[in-house]
């Protein structure tokens, strides 16, 4: 039973992480909340949807062959990355709109309204474009597998898919580590987090870093958007109910951290996931809450906070 | 010698129609330190600030070498040849010595294979630190890294803002001294400081800034007679005194 729970929450906390990521360089960079977020994790599931009906047609339409254990094929990978260009693409527009034109002469504040009213637009419209009933990305049945025996710590079970997403999170946050760590470009992104005006005087471009750091954090929510729609389902809410979530994980590991979003993220999943037979699956979501107001109680700068700065 | 950077009638501020900087005109020759000096509020981070790229200019001319370059992006000055070294939090704190050096030599597209063991030759502390996080070094370190970090790309202009605040005594004699040793290379030095007797015993020249205007530019030596700064620094107290 112990085991499971570990093994679904990290399921969940891997792709809330991946989106806390977005939040949590967004805000270290830009200095703002961004809300608009969500609507980026929910747009990247239902543009790759598109794509996936794209890719699916160009092979000559039916069935979808999946590929080895999993439920779908070399068409969902290819709209995985398609959707997560195109959610890159309407980060930049939304930022040359909307934040660009804010932050030149707006406070913290107002860019973090802006985004309130960004994100409603933006689920809105997309409500509007794909209509409001759950959607799949593929309708093959999964069976879950067992990995360790139901005698040791009441046993671990998971769906390939499970571990698929899992596995390209672990990834995807371990190439984003060494991204940032060791390149240029993100050497340059942790000193304009930093500090801007030091950036500027040693040469570097900030608008360039800003641009990079949209179109990181989009990629990343859309890919955690697709995750979400591959191992439960699509509905227009995707990206408003993670954003709880996604702010608790940010906050737990200290804003402007990444590997803190990326701890933050797992201990958010590994709580909800425990609340489940805790105190019951309907109040799954409150343990995101629960766990954001024992973080600003105890340390509201966050786990990895000294780090951030 | 000729003249690595030129500033004329320049006029900036943070807030357009409020001018800090008013008039200011100053001239530096390659190899030579100025100290820009001045009492509290004369502009003199300011007038740093906008030549660097940092601070509006409303007008006036900047040109550095035979290019003009008033109103440049900051990052475009610092790839042209300017360096710049603020005040405080001058390194990134989360990135290590290396990183810092490295980071500045990759955006700026110099060698820093090349480079980096120059400026680790002329500032040793930084070769034994250069695994360390910048925001664990001494208030020394930390000042030779800012230093070191203008300096990767090769800058004709060099601009620092109060390098002496915060420093013992012991090591504003360290600091300035290896000002003198890079302003002997060739690079043109602006030096803003509020430590008047150590700037003026390493610069040529002395520039007093008052109320956003140069009000007089002459030989360090001939303002290190005492009582010339006091006179030069508050020139109302005098006139109005009886």
């Amino acid at each position: 039973m112990i085991l499971q729970i570990i093994a679904d929450g990290l399921i969940v906390g891997s792709t809330i992480a991946l989106g806390a990521i977005g939040l949590t360089m967004t805000y270290s960079l830009l200095r703002f909340a961004n809300f608009a977020h969500g609507e980026f994790i929910a747009w990247g599931a239902y543009l790759a949807l598109t794509f996936l009906g794209f890719f699916i047609a160009l092979g000559g339409g039916g069935a979808m062959a999946p590929l080895g254990p999993f439920s779908f094929g070399w068409q969902l990978l290819a709209a995985l990355v398609a959707g997560a260009i195109a959610t890159a693409l309407l980060a930049l527009v939304l930022d040359w709109l909307l934040f660009d034109r804010l932050s030149a002469q707006g406070s913290a504040i107002v860019l973090t309204i802006a985004s309130f009213g960004a994100a409603l637009a933006l689920r809105n419209f997309l409500q509007f474009v794909y209509g409001s009933l759950p959607a799949y990305y593929t309708r093959e049945l999964q069976i879950a597998i067992h990995i360790v025996p139901r005698d040791v710590g009441g046993g671990l079970r998971a769906t390939p898919d499970q571990l698929f997403v899992l596995g390209l999170a672990l990834v995807l946050v371990v190439g984003l580590h060494l991204f940032l760590q060791r390149t240029t470009a993100g050497r340059a992104m942790r000193a304009v987090a930093h500090n801007p005006a030091l950036a500027r005087v040693t040469g570097i471009d900030v608008a360039s870093v800003v641009r990079w750091t949209w179109i990181l954090g989009a990629i990343l929510a859309a890919v955690a958007g697709t995750f979400a729609g591959l191992v439960g389902q699509l509905r227009p809410q995707i990206g408003f109910d993670l954003l709880l979530p996604l702010f608790a994980a940010a906050i737990l590991g200290g804003i402007g951290s990444v590997p803190g979003a990326v701890i933050g993220g797992l201990i958010v999943g590994l709580a909800e996931s425990a609340a489940v037979p805790l105190i019951g699956a309907e109040y799954r979501a409150a343990a995101a809450f629960g766990v954001l107001i024992a973080i600003l109680l105890v340390r509201p700068q966050g786990l990895f906070a000294e780090r951030a700065k | 010698m000729s003249t690595a950077l030129a500033i004329a009638e320049l006029e900036a501020g943070y807030e357009p129609g409020l001018a800090i900087v008013r008039g200011a005109s100053l001239e530096i020759a390659a190899g030579e330190i100025v100290a820009l000096l001045g009492p509290n509020g004369a502009g003199k981070s300011t007038l740093a600030k906008a030549v660097a790229g940092l601070v509006p200019i409303f007008s006036g001319s900047v040109r550095l070498g035979e290019k003009e370059i008033a109103g440049a992006q900051a990052h475009l000055l610092a790839r042209a040849g300017l360096g710049f070294v603020p005040q405080t939090e001058n390194v990134f704190a989360p990135l290590t010595v290396a990183e810092n050096l490295e980071l500045a030599a990759a955006v700026a597209h110099v060698k820093a294979k090349q480079r980096l063991p120059e400026l680790y030759a002329l500032f040793p502390d930084l070769a034994k630190a250069r695994r360390i996080d910048a925001g664990r070094l001494s208030g020394g370190q930390r000042q030779m890294l800012a230093m070191a970090r203008a300096l990767v790309p090769n800058p004709r202009v060099l601009i620092l803002d109060e390098p002496s605040a915060g420093l013992s005594p012991k090591l504003v004699e360290h600091a300035f001294a290896k000002l003198a040793e890079i302003a002997a290379s060739g690079v043109a030095v602006l030096l803003v400081e509020q430590n008047v007797k150590a700037a003026l015993a390493i610069a040529a020249r002395g520039a007093v800034l008052v109320e956003g205007r140069v009000h007089v530019d002459a030989p360090a030596r001939d303002l290190q007679v005492p009582g010339v700064l006091e006179r030069l620094f508050f020139p109302h107290a005098e006139a109005a005194a009886p």
